[in-house]
């Protein structure tokens, strides 16, 4: 295997069953369907698309937190799905997850010293004296200060609680960290704050990060590579720059037209996409944009496009590329 | 203010003060706004959350519960102070001649009727029309907004349909009784941005036909941007600057206007590190003395710990609440909108 590839997605399937309980009568979410790509060493993936396209589940699959229908997921070498317990709990630190809602992912009865302490008792790193000295390092690598160790998360601030789960997520030293919409539930001028500090932290502590993301500005910004979701495919990925100056994918170019622009001198030209995205349940036949798709041809309705490589390292599903 | 610029202005708001009682204290959402808008102009409002937006919409359609709310200050709409009004008066206005599109199509939306009688609901409370008539308008209504198959779309409910849909009744309900002004309280914020897209253009076309006047809340700069003809600044329940769109971007007078243009990433921006605010929002029991901003100012000086400054007028149409810009034109020339 390739050395600067941290992890391989390999046609990974998420169904989830939603009705019937016999086998002719079961019907599935194709929540993630198909989908392969690789995460290298050090860069920023994001992941973008609308909401029930599939890319918080398409995260949680990747660190094992379900188990997928069908593919494999090959973190370092090894596959985490056929891996045993006590190996997967091991592989379980060098991947984290930075939760969208600051709120809700803190537990609201234990103080920032005792969600901190979480991660070094459950897998038993360090004395009582090393973890507190890791504790206190932690809070001053994302700018808070020991003050806030006896606090409960209600005493805090949005930012500072993302603040708390960026600290809990690097306790253990990951290699990969799953941001999924880590900013979205932040003021603007708190945005700002938190970006730069992944970014920082990335630096310093040389991570991978997989960030899912429904604003293609904070995409743009962050990322390195970008992947495009509908209804569970990945319709287009490559280089932040070949998507958002040379995209290829229909729905990616009305995707990055929608974003409304800061500039008013310059009003541009908008790609408005007619009706709403189908139900995942019951995805539209051959491509699964067709529905919507400005430039659908008769071929689009019945044949499926495969992901092809456009480009040298720009990717994309669709008859017409 | 003149009688004559009263009349020119739809909607005047001149020093609203609204404030809380609560347990744990007063608590001050919104100090001394004034705002203006004319028939067929788009203001934006922007600012972060408990900046005091929403609570200057609510205030203006008289939702606002009393107690714990205390409202003070002049509502002035169409030349009528809506605040010296009876509420049967009130009652009038609301839903007819002032609406409000709300930020959660999924809650603001009643679940046990059907979204056809929720849109008829304003025609024949205000018009006094006809149940046959107001199915019509009804049906006309869902057709401008761009709902496929009206017909089958007013038989059913709020649960039935996708956000973008829900929004889209919810703008087809204010609407009904084509309002003088329309109120949009963070519109597309729950929607997707496809979604969005659609929505705003639809708003657009509509402000074209109806001519009635659009406040945009919200705390996305780039659908301001699109939107609106002017803008104001909130921050921490003040308007820190206001003026036409086009002047406020491209020269923001106040610091907070300033970081907020600067740390907000866009895709035509080249990739660097992000510009950032220091600091978070003060606590609206612990407002800091003096300016509000003045803890997460880099351009602080002694004076702005010390006097809270006045929203000034810097020229015809911008104003802007900075002791910069007070020193700038000298106290003897500045003229002072309140204080």
């Amino acid at each position: 295997m390739d050395d600067s590839v941290l992890v391989q997605v390999q046609n990974l399937k998420m169904y989830f069953q939603t009705e019937g309980s016999f086998s002719f009568s079961k019907k599935y979410i194709k929540a993630v369907d198909d989908v392969s790509f690789n995460l290298f060493k050090g860069e920023t993936f994001g992941l973008v698309g609308e909401s029930g396209c599939g890319k918080s589940t398409l995260g949680r699959t990747v660190l094992g937190l379900y188990k997928p229908n069908a593919g494999k997921v090959i973190f370092e070498g090894e596959n985490i799905f056929s891996l045993k317990n006590k190996r997967m709990k091991e592989m379980r630190k060098k991947m984290q997850l930075i939760f969208q809602d600051p709120s809700a992912s803190l537990n609201p009865r234990k103080t920032i010293a005792d969600i901190l302490n979480e991660p070094f008792h459950i897998h038993q790193v360090g004395t009582m004296t090393e973890r507190k000295g890791k504790i206190k390092d932690l809070m001053d690598r994302v700018g808070l200060s020991e003050y806030h160790l006896s606090r409960y998360p209600h005493e805090m601030s949005g930012g500072q609680k993302q603040r708390v789960g960026i600290a809990r997520a690097l306790a253990l030293n990951p290699k990969l960290i799953i941001c999924d919409e880590p900013v979205s539930a932040l003021d603007v001028s708190i945005q700002a704050q938190v970006i730069n500090l992944l970014e920082d932290l990335q630096k310093e502590y040389d991570l991978t990060y997989l960030f899912i993301s429904h604003n293609l500005s904070v995409v743009h910004h962050i990322c390195n590579r970008v992947g495009v979701m509908y209804l569970g495919k990945l319709v287009e990925t490559g280089n932040h720059e070949d998507i958002y100056r040379n995209t290829l994918h229909p729905y990616a170019k009305a995707l990055i037209s929608a974003i409304p622009h800061t500039d008013p001198d310059n009003p541009k030209d908008r790609i408005l996409l007619r009706g709403d995205v189908p139900s995942p349940a019951n995805p539209p036949s051959g491509c699964r944009f067709h529905t919507r798709c400005p430039e659908r041809t008769d071929l689009c309705s019945h044949a499926e496009p495969q992901l092809k490589e456009v480009f040298p390292g720009h990717f994309a599903a669709c008859h017409l590329c | 203010m003149s009688d004559d610029l009263l009349d020119k202005d739809l909607l005047r708001i001149s020093n609203l003060n609204v404030q809380f009682r609560t347990s744990e204290g007063v608590f001050k959402a919104v100090r001394d706004v004034s705002i203006s808008i004319r028939s067929g102009e788009t203001l934006g409002i922007v600012g972060e959350s408990g900046s005091g937006k929403s609570v200057t919409a609510l205030s203006i359609m008289n939702l606002i519960p009393n107690p714990p709310g205390e409202i003070k200050g002049d509502i002035f709409f169409n030349g009528q102070n809506l605040r010296e009004m009876s509420p049967e008066e009130v009652r009038k206005v609301r839903g007819n001649e002032i609406s409000m599109i709300f930020q959660e199509p999924m809650t603001s939306l009643n679940p046990i009727h059907t979204c056809g009688k929720q849109i008829m609901e304003p025609l024949l409370l205000h018009k006094g029309f006809t149940k046959h008539e107001a199915k019509a308008r009804s049906l006309e209504l869902l057709k401008m907004v761009g709902i496929p198959l009206p017909e089958q779309r007013f038989k059913e409910y709020p649960h039935q349909l996708s956000g973008g849909m829900r929004q889209r009744i919810m703008i087809a309900m204010a609407l009904a009784c084509r309002p003088k002004l329309l109120l949009a309280d963070e519109p597309t914020t729950a929607l997707d941005v496809t979604i969005q897209a659609q929505i705003l253009e639809l708003m657009k076309n509509l402000r074209n036909e109806i001519d009635s006047a659009i406040i945009m809340i919200t705390h996305d700069l780039g659908i301001i941007t699109e939107m609106c003809h002017s803008v104001a600044v909130m921050y921490a329940g003040q308007v820190v600057e206001s003026g036409p769109l086009k002047e406020l971007i491209r020269e923001p007078l106040h610091p907070y206007t300033e970081g907020l243009l600067r740390s907000i990433p866009t895709i035509t921006k080249e990739k660097q590190r992000l510009y950032t605010i220091d600091g978070t929002v003060p606590s609206p029991f612990n407002m800091p003395p003096g300016c509000s901003f003045q803890p997460r100012c880099k351009y602080s000086n002694p004076i702005c710990s010390e006097q809270t400054p006045d929203l000034i007028h810097v020229s015809e149409e911008r104003a802007v609440r900075c002791w910069r810009h007070a020193e700038n034109i000298g106290i003897g020339n500045r003229s002072v909108l309140h204080g």
